[in-house]
């Protein structure tokens, strides 16, 4: 019996799981982050988790149900309970992932915090590839707020901090921000929360 | 506000991973209680509550088909498959009914094609309450069924041979969350949250298996799925509230 820790840090999870085996093997698993009311997808292939967040508009993923179609794609009900409105998600074009297709591992911690007391937020990311790293914040009216980091980098992992601060060094507002972490062509979006 | 969704939108859709994508679909309903299969012909099929039990499949070239599995009637299933895939397009779907004054079925529908036919499953009537029903469906499209059964506190087992249906049986452990899957030899497997996770299996004819704890570390809100040739996997919440699974 293998134990995998698939999706662990500040944020809570799996109050909604869904779980399937696709017909080579790959388990994947659909889930909510009730933390933030978003939708979350882990897959195994190969022995490695990928792990994504789908959708983030609104407050979504209570109820979710996965099922694998006939090209051994996962397919997902969910609750987007801000509209009122049953959403669908599938992966289409492509496998959804193999462990040499996955350029990053990203993982934040303490993204709720208070940065008046010295707090800040780690954002922990492991390339596995050498890639340009860029990582923005943003608020809710989708301004630019902070470039944490935007340069090259090789291979290996990395810890980046955002101590809640903007562009011209003052502490923000109280709210929802988001980071929006840019590994090369692929983008991760991730949410943090300021307090004040 | 219009603008910031539609940045979010093209993030999540422009999430690229060897050139595929999530794409993602509004449905013109609401609900809850999802459960989504896909038949045996790739249709994408979606259970929901809505006050009745319904579903809503895709149809290439038309869009949402919505369907009445039952003008009334509640799937209040937790984290368990209440909807399951047969054989020739078949589908399966085991609900609650409620007839008043404290009394519930156990009801079964199946999709044959062209109409949704039900029953209340003879053995599981007149219950005081019914909740986590989950269902499988075997090889030879018969369908197998867990429920709590709220007269007598237990996880109960009943399937139906195909000329009827059995008398339902206590499944191990008096439990919560649980659920069925079925793999190529019709064995069926459960995975159960009653103070630690457990799991047993009942081979094809035989009987439940001695359950096995998986993990005494939380075991909420479990989820199981087999493979045909037996792979399972179960996903749960650990008691920090992170994710886990556990596979062999």
């Amino acid at each position: 019996m293998r134990i995998y820790n698939v999706d662990v840090g500040d944020e809570k999870v799996g109050n909604y799981i869904s779980v399937a085996i696709d017909s080579i093997s790959n388990v994947h698993i659909v889930y909510d982050n009730y933390s933030f009311d978003d939708l979350k997808y882990a897959k195994l292939s190969a022995g490695t988790w990928n792990v994504q967040t789908i959708d983030s508009i609104g407050k979504v993923g209570d109820h979710c149900s996965i099922a694998i179609n006939t090209q051994n794609n996962p397919c997902i009900a969910y609750d987007d309970e801000t509209n009122n409105r049953i959403k669908y998600a599938y992966w289409s074009g492509g496998p959804t992932s193999s462990t040499t297709d996955i350029p990053a591992n990203i993982k934040l911690r303490n993204n709720s915090f208070k940065p008046e007391k010295g707090e800040k937020m780690e954002i922990e990311c492991e390339l596995f590839q050498s890639s340009n790293l860029k990582i923005n914040i943003y608020n809710l009216k989708n301004e630019l707020i902070k470039t944490v980091v935007d340069e090259n980098r090789t291979e290996g992992k990395y810890s980046e901090f955002w101590e809640g601060i903007n562009s011209r060094g003052e502490i923000v507002g109280s709210g929802l921000y988001f980071v929006v972490i840019e590994v090369g062509s692929h983008k991760i979006v991730k949410k943090a929360v300021v307090i004040k | 506000m219009n603008l910031y969704k539609i940045f979010l939108f093209i993030l999540v859709l422009t999430t690229w991973l060897n050139g595929g994508q999530w794409v993602i679909d509004t449905l013109p309903t609401s609900g809850y209680y999802y459960s989504m299969v896909i038949d045996s012909n790739g249709v994408p099929v979606i259970g929901y509550n809505s006050g009745k039990v319904s579903c809503a499949k895709y149809i290439s070239g038309y869009g949402w088909l919505i369907q009445n599995i039952d003008t009334e009637g509640y799937a209040y299933s937790y984290n368990v498959r209440w909807l399951a895939a047969g054989k020739n397009g078949s589908l399966h779907a085991a609900y609650e009914h409620y007839n008043g004054s404290y009394s519930s079925d156990l009801k079964y529908a199946k999709w044959n094609g062209v109409t949704w036919i039900s029953e209340a499953v003879t053995g599981a009537t007149n219950l005081s309450w019914i909740y986590d029903i989950s269902i499988v469906v075997d090889s030879n499209d018969n369908p197998h069924i867990a429920y709590y059964d709220g007269n007598s506190g237990d996880y109960k087992y009943i399937n139906n041979t195909g000329t009827g249906w059995n008398s339902p049986s206590v499944m191990p452990g008096s439990s919560s969350s649980a659920g069925l899957a079925i793999d190529g030899g019709n064995t069926i497997h459960t995975a159960y949250y009653s103070g630690s996770l457990y799991y047993a299996k009942k081979d094809a004819g035989g009987s439940w298996s001695s359950p096995e704890i998986v993990t005494n570390d939380g075991g909420w809100n479990c989820s199981i799925a087999v493979s045909p040739s037996g792979m399972v996997a179960i996903a749960y919440q650990a008691s920090n509230e992170d994710l886990q699974c556990r596979c062999w």
